[in-house]
């Protein structure tokens, strides 16, 4: 009985060990931890791909601001949107972290985590400095929930030498660019070098797709669940990303293949093209490679929506920020993309900036500003994974793996998402 | 006079010492779990000091609507079978081979041991890169050797990317149970072993009639362990998949993650712990109970 009793104490201590939900809480100071001799100290998150840049902006910072120090961790994409949402739930979210925008973003105001900057933007005149678009994008239930730094459109981004190589013009309407995968196909390459893995790089295809065949209006009564999934045009965006699949247009696996291996496949001319946007040339740069290789066009959509989908990067405030933590916060984040800075930086920045001109400062492709002026020609929308609740992004995700494993047919994805919709209504 | 009743067998001033433990071990561990158990009563996203009560509508949730908790919950018990099959028979082997007396033992021991000290994560990028569709390892042995037609992509396709991740996890895995099982060995006197073979036993009967047997408290908790490490398995499967395709390689411990900090569903996430402990009690204690009446 005593041997019984000592095995079960010590399940008990292992399972109570597990059933203790909380993962390791990142440190992090409070939102109004004293300064020491008239030094401000601020913590910062910031999502890996952007790190090398917030580096040199420290060291900036170092010289400009001597009062000011910025404590930084580097979380990669997916455990900076996880670490944030565990330290919001114990209290100690940093005083600055970077984030993107959409149903990302709007947890933090609506539990009043983050600084509204509302007032702060109008003393400061805002509208007049910044894009309407981008405060549109950083704002939630009227609270301006961040200091909007960049904007990013997405194209299709190709290897100009290998579209040559195939005999391919930059395609004009869907029906051409349908025509050059399958000639690129034909040739022994991958047309599209998308990965995945997480669900967000195929997805780019997949909502464009819905643009195309639901049109602008639609698509947006889709994201706020006014038209339900189950439409037509959903089935046939569906249908049309299954036959992609089917005639081989992304590259073998590609459903558990990870994005930035996606692009490893366009470095060593083995695919032809991949869905992405302007910080695309920080990572080929950073990878070393000639960006002079690779050009733009907007994907076609010519007949149905034609808008560009697009999301912004913000940095948010702890919302209980003192004004003089405040005020270092906003002299960090305007360092971080001011022209001096990001001419210093040369390489490392090549998103458009969230201002009211929405230009790349220093040398940058023509393509970009070729992109950011279709953005504004045809208009946006906001990424998908980001306009709509998580677990219905995480639905959809499952559900285009899903039509690319065979597994389900167009119609019962459509119906799947639907479902997931229901769920997350029904959940309130 | 003091200081011998303080000693005094069955004083209740020893129980003092256990005090500083105690505390820590039940405000850490004990007051977490039940308090985990309690929010998962309550529909909550982690931060609104209104929690609403729901009563046991998120394990009904989970158990009729929730088919990624089915999935999950039957990947896990896949990890546990596979894990008491195939881990803890291998490691048993390798146990049973570094034990003999060879040239380079302490080297080939080593080597087996070592993928047990990496991080989940590491494993989970070099297997990756190994399972790597176009440029993979894998595939550049099976194009060498004549069979790259049976090749496919192993994480892509949902029937094999479990296999292929617990092949992963197996790699830096069997060292662990193999160091325990090594130990377990060294303890059995040769002379009964000599005693089997005077007697006439042939080697696979010494091994089911004398060492199997004299392994017996090691096992129970190689495989303790193994079950426990099986039901919480995280890092290898986050890494590798996400838990993708299609959800098809979630576990418990994934899900329960996607929903209390993806969806900020903090009682769904707390009534996952809570099944995901509820299944571990179901299967371990009646297993160590009953060995240790054995």
């Amino acid at each position: 009985m005593k041997r019984l009793a000592a095995a079960a104490l010590a399940v008990l201590m292992l399972g109570t060990s597990l059933a203790g939900c909380g993962n390791p809480q990142p440190a992090a100071s409070g939102g109004d931890s004293s300064a020491a001799d008239s030094v401000i100290e601020l913590t910062f998150w910031q999502e890996a791909g952007r790190a090398a840049w917030a580096e040199e902006v420290l060291k900036i910072m170092e010289e400009k601001y001597p009062n000011i120090k910025i404590n930084m961790i580097t979380n990669s994409t997916t455990d900076q949107k996880k670490n944030l949402k565990i330290a919001a739930s114990s209290g100690t979210l940093p005083d600055i972290w970077y984030n993107w925008g959409g149903s990302l973003a709007s947890y933090y105001p609506e539990n009043d985590l983050c600084y509204d900057l509302t007032s702060y933007a109008k003393e400061n005149n805002w509208s007049e400095k910044f894009s309407e678009q981008c405060l549109k994008l950083a704002t939630f239930d009227g609270k301006l929930a961040g200091y909007p730094t960049s904007i990013t459109t997405m194209g299709v981004i190709f290897r100009k030498d290998l579209l040559d190589q195939v005999g391919v013009k930059v395609p004009t309407t869907f029906e051409e660019f349908e025509n050059a995968c399958a000639k690129i196909k034909e040739a022994g390459l991958t047309p599209l070098a998308l990965g995945g893995k997480g669900g967000w790089h195929t997805m780019r295809l997949v909502e464009i797709l819905i643009e195309m065949y639901a049109g602008s209006d639609k698509h947006d009564s889709l994201n706020s669940f006014e038209t339900p999934w189950t439409d037509e045009a959903v089935v046939k965006a569906f249908a049309k990303y299954k036959e992609f699949v089917d005639k081989g247009y992304f590259p073998d696996g590609f459903v558990s293949l990870e994005p930035n291996d996606a692009r490893m496949l366009m470095y060593n001319g083995s695919a032809v093209m991949t869905l992405d946007g302007p910080s695309l040339l920080t990572a080929m740069l950073q990878d070393g490679q000639d960006i002079s290789m690779y050009d733009y066009f907007k994907l076609p959509t010519v007949g149905g929506g034609e808008r560009m989908s697009s999301f912004i990067d913000m940095m948010q405030f702890r919302s209980d920020l003192s004004d003089e933590k405040l005020d270092a916060a906003i002299k960090f984040v305007e360092t971080y993309i001011s022209d001096e800075t990001i001419q210093k930086l040369g390489n490392l920045v090549k998103q458009p900036r969230a201002y009211k001109d929405m230009t790349v400062i220093g040398e940058a492709p023509s393509y970009v500003p070729n992109m950011m002026s279709d953005m504004s020609k045809f208009g946006s929308f906001t990424i998908s994974d980001q306009a709509l609740p998580q677990e219905v992004v995480n639905s959809l995700f499952s559900v285009q793996d899903s039509v690319a494993l065979g597994s389900m047919t167009p119609q019962q994805a459509a119906q799947a998402m639907q479902s997931a919709v229901d769920s997350y209504k029904a959940a309130g | 006079m003091k200081t011998k009743r303080l000693e005094a067998p069955g004083g209740i001033f020893r129980y003092l010492f256990l005090l500083p433990a105690a505390v820590i071990y039940l405000s850490v561990i004990v007051f977490p779990a039940f308090y985990s158990f309690y929010l998962s009563f309550f529909k909550w996203n982690g931060i609104n000091p209104n929690k609403i009560f729901v009563g046991f509508q998120n394990y009904i949730q989970l158990f009729t609507q929730d088919q990624v908790f089915l999935t999950a919950l039957r990947n896990n018990i896949i990890w546990i079978v596979l894990t008491v099959c195939v881990t803890v028979t291998i490691s048993l082997l390798l146990a049973l081979l570094v034990n003999q007396q060879f040239k380079g033992r302490t080297a080939v021991r080593g080597i087996l041991y070592f993928p047990y000290i990496l991080s989940g994560v590491m494993v989970a990028i070099i297997w990756s890169w190994v399972y790597q569709p176009q440029l993979g390892l894998l595939k550049g042995l099976m194009d060498a050797v004549g069979i790259a037609n049976i090749s496919t992509a192993w994480l892509s396709n949902p029937s094999t990317a479990l296999l292929a991740v617990f092949f992963a996890a197996l790699w830096q895995g069997v060292g662990g149970p193999m160091t325990l099982f090594l130990a377990g060995l060294q303890t059995i006197p040769a002379d009964l072993k000599e005693a089997a073979f005077i007697d006439g036993a042939s080697k696979i009967q010494t091994f089911f009639k004398v060492t199997l047997p004299m392994l017996r408290e090691t096992l129970v908790i190689v495989l303790a362990t193994q079950i426990i490490a099986s039901m919480k398995v995280y890092d290898v499967i986050y890494a590798m998949t996400g838990g993708g395709p299609a959800n098809s390689t979630q576990t418990l411990s994934t899900w329960m993650v996607s929903q209390t900090f993806t969806f900020s569903n903090f009682g769904m996430g707390t009534a996952i712990s809570t099944i995901m402990v509820a299944v571990m009690m179901i299967i371990i204690v009646p297993y160590v109970s009953l060995m240790s009446k054995e």
